[in-house]
């Protein structure tokens, strides 16, 4: 397996805080699909998983090559993948005393949020100024980029990307500290969210959405 | 001046996901603030579920962020099409933290996964005077279990002296039934409450002109149409108007109310010209003693279940002999600067159509009002030969005679052309010899 996945990364300049990070992968598609004007500008596309991925990213590259490749046997045009490295919590939600909220019926009131958009993330770091320019600059389309030319990161489970304000439990809210890993235990990922044997014997007719 | 952004999944437009517009359209890249970012969406693929948060805006009617169907890219009441959004892991449109303005417009979202709304947007709103406009929706699922549709309003968290003004019109939502976790299961909530907290907050709601319906048998008893929530210190001045809730197959369904004592609240309301299967809860939520305008919730029994063309195949349209025809009424103005009271149905059609309004999402089309569009599959079925009408594959204009018999006008025309032409010259030979 070389490249023949495209991954959206986003490459706007707010910052790293927040679950909306720069570096983040937000969407992707099988090599030669089609992207948007816009976004060839503002975001940036990078092929991979290459030639000198990991075996987590190489498994990872088989699961998202199954899924699309379904898809495009059903005839979605363009298939795609969206938030393909994200990461989900169950968590409880307290008030600002820490006391668990509980719903109109007495039971707990839980919220499952996204924690990581990406857990493969990448760093433009190491590119030569000349390139970094135009992938920064989101009035131009920047030449694809290989992530055999980046670097990469595969950051741990758990993890909590979100601002503290955003977290549900109180003892969360009060952790400051960057990169928390608050989820070690619950944080679900794509191989666990998504029944890879159950979306691919799914029987799905083509929708007039579609055309 | 809107910042307008084409969301083409087939990659041939600015964006082919919200997501990704959504990521970009945050940072304000156009230094117009967040509130001129439009997202005009079309067919070509799932547009993905979208988070819009932690925009600042001051909405005005016509400085507001706002997600629609572009002209001609809309569902038309047919579940397979349209611009479209799955909802996958996430909610399909979300504004965690409450965006002033933010206008969704007929978005078609299939609700593919449980635990995950079609539309969230109550999330812990904290600035003063928000809006939210959901409008000519279709909300669906093809997952078996419960989807919540769309919920607006102040809720779960204490928000401070906040108003919200909600408009929830003209959508088509098919819901399922679920479990007993809070709102989930509804096709519209709204609120004015907080899990702890009693700040005073106002929500302002109008929904009018909804087609609620529940096609799966409800045996947890969960299936359920319009559900409020006001808890103590919270206002919810609530108008519902126009609409249908179709739940003939399910065991529960309707206007409900939940806890109006236990919890405290206040819920002004004007409840009227709304139709529903059942009595059963709208006896029980209150919601059918409102001193200025009793009775006027129409019961539709067993025997006139079908008020629609084709329920059993997702067709929605009211039949002419539907009771929904004329029964309802112009809803109450929402008073605000930013949106007035729609003169369209789900699909653009003018109301009234010689009458009143009619309850739910659809008018029913009279016959003098057919649009260009019918006019287009007149000629297209031909049947503009027998029929009378234009007919492309014959040719010419036709007129329908007494034995079906197609005479084609064209003819008469060019006949009488003739007949005018011969006469002008007969008169110009007259006068000038």
């Amino acid at each position: 397996m070389s490249n023949e996945i495209e991954l959206l990364v986003s490459v706007r300049r707010q910052g790293d805080a927040g679950v909306n990070r720069r570096g983040d992968v937000i969407t992707c598609r099988l090599a030669g699909g089609n992207w948007g004007e816009s976004e060839l500008k503002v975001h940036q596309v990078v092929t991979w998983p290459g030639n000198s991925a990991s075996a987590t990213e190489l498994q990872g590259a088989q699961l998202i090559m199954a899924i699309l490749s379904k898809k495009a046997e059903w005839g979605e045009p363009n298939p795609r993948v969206d938030f393909p490295f994200c990461e989900v919590a169950e968590e409880p939600v307290e008030d600002d005393n820490g006391i668990q909220l509980v719903d109109f019926g007495d039971n707990p009131v839980t919220q499952t949020k996204m924690t990581n958009r990406s857990v493969l993330h990448f760093d433009f770091d190491n590119l030569p100024e000349s390139e970094t320019d135009d992938v920064f600059d989101p009035e131009v389309k920047a030449n694809f980029l290989e992530a055999d030319d980046l670097i990469v990161y595969l950051e741990g489970r758990g993890i909590d990307k979100r601002l503290p304000a955003e977290r549900g439990r109180k003892a969360d809210r009060d952790n400051t500290e960057t990169d928390p890993v608050l989820h070690a235990d619950t944080a679900l990922r794509r191989d666990q969210t998504t029944d890879i044997q159950e979306f691919l014997s799914r029987e799905v007719t083509p929708l007039k959405s579609w055309t | 001046m809107a910042v307008i952004s084409t969301i083409k999944p087939d990659g041939t437009g600015d964006f082919t996901t919200l997501a990704l517009w959504a990521d970009w359209a945050d940072g304000d890249p156009s230094g117009t603030s967040n509130a001129a970012y439009w997202a005009e969406c079309y067919k070509g693929g799932n547009l993905g579920a979208v988070n819009v948060t932690g925009w600042s805006v001051s909405a005005t009617a016509d400085n507001h962020p706002k997600i629609y169907a572009a002209a001609g890219q809309g569902h038309g009441g047919d579940v397979t099409d349209g611009a479209y959004i799955q909802t996958g892991s996430a909610h399909g449109i979300s504004s965690s933290g409450g965006i002033a303005g933010l206008h969704i417009d007929g978005i078609r979202i299939d609700g593919t996964t449980t635990s995950h709304k079609a539309i969230d947007m109550a999330s812990t709103p904290t600035a003063a005077m928000l809006y939210q406009t959901v409008e000519n929706c279709y909300i669906h699922s093809t997952n078996a279990g419960y989807i919540m549709g769309i919920m607006c309003g102040n809720l779960i968290a204490d928000n401070g002296a906040v108003t919200k003004n909600v408009v929830i019109r003209n959508n088509i939502i098919e819901n399922e039934y679920g479990n007993s976790n809070i709102l989930k299961a509804y096709a519209i909530a709204i609120g004015a409450a907080a899990l702890s907290g009693t700040t005073a907050a106002v929500t302002n709601g109008f929904i009018h002109n909804n087609t609620i319906v529940s096609r799966s048998g409800d045996t947890d008893n969960n299936a359920k149409g319009i559900g409020l929530y006001y808890t103590s210190g919270k206002i919810l001045n609530l108008y519902l108007e126009n609409n249908y809730i179709s739940m003939e197959d399910a065991s529960s369904g309707g206007l409900i109310v939940d806890h109006p004592v236990a919890f405290g609240g206040t819920l002004n309301k004007t409840v009227r010209n709304n139709a529903q299967s059942t009595a059963e809860d709208i006896t029980s939520s209150g919601l059918n003693d409102d001193v200025n305008y009793p009775g006027h919730t129409t019961t539709i029994n067993a025997t006139q279940a079908n008020q629609f063309n084709d329920r059993a195949s997702g067709d929605y349209s009211l039949k002419e002999t539907t009771v929904l025809r004329d029964s309802g009424k112009v809803p109450t103005s929402y008073g605000l600067s930013y949106i007035s009271v729609s003169s369209t149905d789900v699909l653009g059609n003018t109301r009234a159509q010689f009458g009143t309004w009619d309850i739910g999402a659809y008018e029913y089309l009279e016959e003098a009002a057919l649009t260009g569009g019918d006019v287009v599959q007149e000629i297209l079925i031909d049947e503009a030969r027998t029929q009378g009408g234009i007919s492309v594959f014959s040719g010419g204009i036709f007129q329908k005679r007494d034995d079906n018999q197609p005479t084609p006008i064209q003819h008469q025309i060019d006949m009488l052309n003739d007949r005018f032409v011969e006469s002008q010259r007969t008169s110009h030979n007259d006068v000038h010899g």
